[in-house]
C-alpha cells in the first residue's frame, strides 16, 4: 500500500516536471538560431511568400503568444503540425517510433537476458581464464562505438557474404496492410538481424558488468554462508539465494534501458538506413522543425520520468529492506 | 636581498615597465597610421559540412587568400539554418558562401540572372543577398527577358554576365559535378541533360531493363517531405516531377521540348496557344484539357502559391479554345515562358483541386496532404503506390502516358549513409543514385573498380558562391571586390579542392549552355596576389608595417 501511495504521489510531480520540460524544450529551440523558414527558400519563390509560411506556421508572433498557443493546445492533445512533413507531429513521430522500438525493445530484452546470465557466469567463475576473457570481451564491446561495429557487420555480413540485406526496414517495394502485418513478416526479420546484433553487442556490457559486480558484492553475505553451510548446492546458491538480490541494481538498470530505447539509436539507423526515431529527431532538430522535435523530445523526457519512477517504486516492492515514504 | 647581476629586483622593475609600454605601444600603433582608417575583422559566414569536406576546405582557402591581401577575418562555421537565416534576413556579414543545387527550372539563365542580381530582389528572403543595385544591370536583364529574338537576347544575356563579372558582387566559384552511378548490367537508356547529369525526365522515361527485374530502385540520401505539387522544393521535386506533367519540360541541350503541350505557337510576342496531346488521362480516368490547365494557371495566381506565383504573374489571363487549345495572354513578352513557367507548372487536375483548401482541413491549399487522402493524382508517367516514410517512395508506371517507360516501377530508396549507398550500389541493391552528395574520389574508384559500375559525370548547372555583402564598407567598394576575386583561383580551387569534380564558374551562366554562356567574362584571378594589392594602392588603400589594411583617406568603417 505505501508503495502505491508513493507511486501516486511521484505521478503527480512528474506532470509537472514534465510541464517544466516542454517549456525548456519550446523556448530552446526557438532561441537557436536558425529559421524553419530556411528549409523552404528557393529562387523560384515570389517575394512575400516567406512571410505567408511564417504566418501559416504562426512563427509571425510573439514568442509568449506562440508558447501559450503551443500549451493550450498540448492540453487538447494537439502537439502541431510538422514543418517537413504538413502532417501531425504525433503522427509522424508515433511513426517512426514503432520502427524504432521492433528494433531497441528486442535488443535491450536481449541484451540484459544475456548479461544476466553470462555475468552470473563470470561471477561463478571467479579467478579462472573464461572470467578474464569475458571481462575483455565486455569492455571491447563497450569501448566499440556502435557505428563502427554496425558498419563492420555490414560490411561482412551483407555486401561480401551478401547473407543479409544491406539495411532498411524491409525488402524494396514490398507493400503491407499495416505496421503489424510488416513485423510478423520473414523479410522484416531479415532485414532486422544484423541492425539488432549490432545494437545488442553494445548494451550488453553494461549488464553483463552490472551483473558481475552486484554478485560479487552478495556473494560475500552472511547467509550466502549460510547457505553453503546448510549444504545447499553450489548451482543453487547461486541462481536461488544470490541472483534474486544482486538482481535489484539490474532492474533499476533495465527501466532505465527501456526508456532509452525510446531514443533510438541515430547512428545505428543511419547506417542501416532504419526509419526510425534517432534520425527523426536529429534531422528535426537540424531543419527546425520545431513540432516534431519538441514531441518527440517529450515522449522521451515522459518515458524517462515514468521509466524512473518505476524502477524506484519496483525496487520498493523487489527489496523488503527498502521501505517507501 | 637577491641580486641580479648587481642591480636588485627593485631596480630592475621600472626597466620591466618601460620595455612592457614600449612593446605593447609599437603593437598597437605600428608606424603612424590613424586608427580608425583601419579596416575592422571581416564577419566570414559559412556552414560547417557534414560530409562535404571539400567544401571546409574550401573556407579555409578562401580565408587564408584573403588575409593575404591584410584583411582581418573572423571566420566560425555554424550550422546551415543559423547560416541562411543571417543572409536572408539578419544581413550581419561581409563574406559568405552559399550553394545553389542544379535543376531544370534554372537552366533558363533568366532565373539566376534575374533572381541574384536584380535590385528588386535584394528583400528579405530573396536571393540577391549581396544587396547589389546596379540600375543599368537591372535594365539589361529586364530586357533580356522581354526580347524575344534570340540573338538580341544572347546579347543582352551575355552583357548581364558581362556587368556581373566587372561589378563581381558575387564570386561565383566553381559548378560541382552532379555525379550519377549506375548499374549498367541491369540498365540502359540514361540521357544525361545539361546542368542536371542523369537527373531529369528524359533519363526516367527513357530507361531500358536490361534483366527479369523491371523494378528501377534509386538511391536517395534523405527523407521525401511533404508530397504537395504546390510545395516545389528539393524534398519533393523527385517525385511531384513525375507524378505531374508540365506543358513543356527542359529537353537535354536545355532547351524547352514539347510534353503535355505537342506543340505551340506564339500568336504575338504576348499571345501563345498550346495544343495538348489528345486522348490524355489523369492516372484515375478523367481526361486531360485545356480547363485543366486554364485552372491550375488561375488557381496558382488566385490562391498566391508560394512557388509557382513568380512563374505566373507574367500571365494576364488564359483562355480555353476548345478541349486541347489553350491561349496564353502575357502582360508583356517574356523569353523564358517556357523554360520556367513551362517547365514548372504542374497542371493539377481541376476536379481535385476545386475543393482545396476549402472542403480540406488546411487553410492553404501548399499545406494539404493529398496522400493522406489518396489523392496525389496527376497524370504524369508515374502514379503514386505507397510511401514508407524514412524508407521509400514507390511509383507505378502509367502505361497510357505518351512517354511511358519500359519498366514496371520506380522505388525511391531512402539510404542515408555514404557507407551504405556504396556498398548497396555494388551489391545491386540499388539500381542508380540520380544524384551522389557525397565524396566523389571514392566513388569513381568504385565505379572503377566495379565493370558493372557506371559513372556519368555533368557539372552542374547550379554552383558554389562567395558573395559580398555591398551594403556596407568595405565590400561596397567594388575595388575590394575585385582584389579578393583576384586571390581566389577557381581553377586551383576545382582542381585541387574539389579534386577534379567541379568545374571552374567564370560566369554566372552554365558554361554547356550553349548560346546563353559568355566565354569573355573577366577572369580577376589573372591579376594576382601583386596585381591585386597593385589595384587597392591605387584606389588608396594602405597597408601598416603588420599588413593590415587600412581605408583610403577620408574612408571609415
Amino acid at each position: 500500500m505505501n508503495s502505491l501511495r508513493f507511486f501516486g504521489r511521484r505521478l503527480f510531480h512528474s506532470v509537472f516536471v514534465l510541464l517544466g520540460i516542454l517549456t525548456f524544450i519550446f523556448f530552446i529551440f526557438r532561441l537557436m538560431p536558425g529559421d524553419p523558414t530556411a528549409l523552404f527558400i528557393s529562387p523560384e519563390m515570389a517575394a512575400d511568400a516567406i512571410q505567408e509560411i511564417r504566418k501559416a506556421f504562426g512563427l509571425d508572433r510573439p514568442l509568449y503568444v506562440q508558447f501559450f498557443l503551443y500549451v493550450s493546445n498540448v492540453c487538447r492533445g494537439n502537439f502541431g503540425i510538422s514543418y517537413y512533413f504538413f502532417e501531425p507531429a504525433s503522427r509522424i513521430v508515433f511513426e517512426h517510433l514503432w520502427n524504432t522500438l521492433v528494433l531497441t525493445i528486442p535488443a535491450m530484452c536481449l541484451s540484459y537476458l544475456i548479461g544476466l546470465v553470462g555475468g552470473t557466469l563470470l561471477a561463478w567463475k571467479r579467478g579462472t581464464r573464461l572470467e578474464l576473457g569475458g571481462m575483455v570481451f565486455a569492455l571491447v564491446l563497450r569501448s566499440a562505438p556502435v557505428f563502427w561495429v554496425g558498419l563492420i557487420f555490414l560490411y561482412i555480413f551483407a555486401f561480401k557474404l551478401h547473407i543479409f540485406p544491406g539495411g532498411s526496414i524491409t525488402d524494396t517495394g514490398a507493400s503491407y496492410g499495416g505496421f503489424i502485418e510488416m513485423v510478423l513478416s520473414w523479410k522484416f526479420f531479415h532485414h532486422l538481424v544484423l541492425p539488432l546484433v549490432s545494437m545488442m553487442c553494445y548494451f550488453m556490457g553494461l549488464p553483463l558488468l552490472l551483473t558481475r559486480s552486484s554478485i560479487l558484492e552478495v556473494i560475500k553475505e552472511d547467509y550466502v554462508e549460510m547457505a553453503r553451510a546448510k549444504g545447499i548446492g553450489e548451482r543453487s546458491v547461486m541462481f536461488r539465494h544470490v541472483t534474486r538480490t544482486a538482481i535489484l541494481p539490474v532492474v533499476t538498470a533495465f527501466a532505465t534501458a527501456i526508456a532509452y530505447a525510446f531514443e533510438g539509436s541515430v547512428l545505428i539507423e543511419m547506417v542501416f538506413s532504419w526509419p526510425g526515431i534517432g534520425r527523426l529527431m536529429v534531422m528535426s532538430m537540424l531543419g527546425n522543425d520545431y513540432p516534431v522535435a519538441q514531441f518527440s523530445f517529450m515522449i522521451l523526457a515522459a518515458m524517462m520520468i515514468f521509466m524512473n519512477l518505476l524502477a524506484d517504486s519496483l525496487y520498493g516492492y523487489l527489496d523488503p529492506r527498502v521501505v517507501v515514504q | 636581498m637577491k641580486r641580479f647581476y648587481g642591480v636588485t629586483w627593485v631596480g630592475m622593475l621600472p626597466c620591466l615597465v618601460l620595455v612592457f609600454l614600449m612593446t605593447v605601444c609599437t603593437t598597437v600603433w605600428a608606424e603612424d597610421m590613424p586608427k580608425e582608417r583601419l579596416v575592422r575583422t571581416l564577419r566570414f559566414i559559412a556552414y560547417s559540412p557534414g560530409e562535404e569536406k571539400n567544401i571546409a576546405e574550401a573556407h579555409k582557402f578562401i580565408a587564408s587568400q584573403v588575409k593575404k591581401l591584410g584583411f582581418q577575418i573572423d571566420f566560425k562555421p555554424t550550422l546551415r539554418s543559423g547560416v541562411l537565416q543571417n543572409m536572408w534576413f539578419t544581413r550581419n556579414f561581409d563574406l559568405g558562401t552559399l550553394w545553389l543545387t542544379g535543376r531544370p527550372t534554372r537552366v533558363d539563365p533568366n532565373m539566376i540572372l534575374y533572381k541574384l542580381y536584380h535590385s528588386d530582389q535584394d528583400r528579405p528572403g530573396g536571393y540577391n543577398w549581396a544587396g547589389y543595385h546596379n540600375p543599368e544591370y537591372d535594365r539589361t536583364v529586364d530586357a533580356s527577358a522581354t526580347a524575344m529574338d534570340q540573338e538580341e537576347r544572347k546579347k543582352l544575356i551575355w552583357k548581364c554576365q558581362e556587368i556581373a563579372g566587372r561589378d563581381v558582387p558575387i564570386l561565383t566559384l566553381v559548378h560541382q559535378m552532379n555525379l550519377s552511378p549506375y548499374n549498367n548490367k541491369k540498365w540502359s537508356g540514361f540521357v544525361n541533360m545539361v546542368g542536371n547529369g542523369l537527373k531529369n525526365a528524359w533519363s526516367w522515361t527513357q530507361a531500358k531493363p536490361l534483366t527479369d527485374d523491371k523494378t528501377l530502385v534509386v538511391g536517395y540520401h534523405h527523407d521525401v517531405g511533404v508530397l504537395n505539387p504546390l510545395t516545389a522544393h528539393e524534398m519533393n521535386l523527385m517525385v511531384c516531377r513525375v507524378v505531374y506533367d508540365s506543358l513543356v519540360k527542359v529537353g537535354p541541350d536545355g532547351h524547352p521540348k514539347p510534353w503535355l503541350a505537342e506543340s505551340w505557337k506564339y500568336l504575338s510576342p504576348t499571345e501563345v496557344e498550346f495544343y495538348l496531346r489528345k486522348g490524355h488521362k489523369f492516372h484515375d480516368g478523367m481526361p486531360v484539357t485545356a480547363r485543366d490547365v486554364k485552372f491550375t494557371f488561375d488557381y496558382i495566381l488566385t490562391k498566391k502559391t508560394p512557388y509557382h506565383y513568380d512563374a505566373c504573374k507574367i500571365i494576364k489571363e488564359t483562355k480555353v479554345i476548345d478541349d486541347h487549345t489553350v491561349r496564353v495572354i502575357l502582360h508583356h513578352p517574356f523569353a523564358p515562358l517556357l523554360g520556367h513557367t513551362g517547365e514548372q507548372v504542374f497542371i493539377l487536375p481541376e476536379h481535385i483541386w476545386k475543393d482545396v483548401p476549402e472542403k480540406t482541413n488546411v487553410d492553404k491549399a501548399w499545406m494539404w496532404v493529398p496522400t493522406a487522402e489518396g489523392k496525389l493524382i496527376g497524370s504524369g508517367f508515374l502514379k503514386f503506390a505507397h510511401w514508407r516514410k524514412g524508407d521509400e517512395v514507390r511509383l507505378e508506371v502509367n502505361k497510357e502516358h505518351f512517354f511511358a517507360p519500359k519498366y514496371e516501377a520506380r522505388i525511391l530508396k531512402i539510404v542515408p549513409s555514404p557507407e551504405a549507398m556504396l556498398g548497396r550500389l555494388e551489391k545491386g541493391e540499388l539500381d542508380i543514385v540520380a544524384d551522389y552528395p557525397y565524396d566523389g574520389v571514392a566513388l569513381k574508384k568504385l565505379c572503377d573498380a566495379e565493370p558493372n559500375l557506371s559513372l556519368t559525370m555533368e557539372p552542374s548547372v547550379g554552383w558554389y558562391e562567395l558573395a559580398f555583402n555591398c551594403r556596407k564598407a568595405p565590400m561596397d567598394d567594388v575595388v575590394v571586390r575585385r582584389a579578393i576575386a583576384a586571390v581566389i583561383p577557381r581553377d586551383v580551387i576545382a582542381k585541387n579542392i574539389w579534386k577534379g569534380f567541379a568545374v571552374p564558374a567564370y560566369s554566372p551562366t552554365h558554361p554547356m549552355l550553349k548560346p546563353w554562356y559568355n566565354p569573355d567574362v573577366i577572369r580577376w584571378e589573372k591579376l594576382g596576389l601583386k596585381g591585386a594589392k597593385e589595384m587597392l594602392a591605387k584606389a588608396g588603400y594602405e597597408w601598416d608595417s603588420e599588413g593590415r589594411i587600412y581605408y583610403p583617406k577620408g574612408k571609415t568603417n
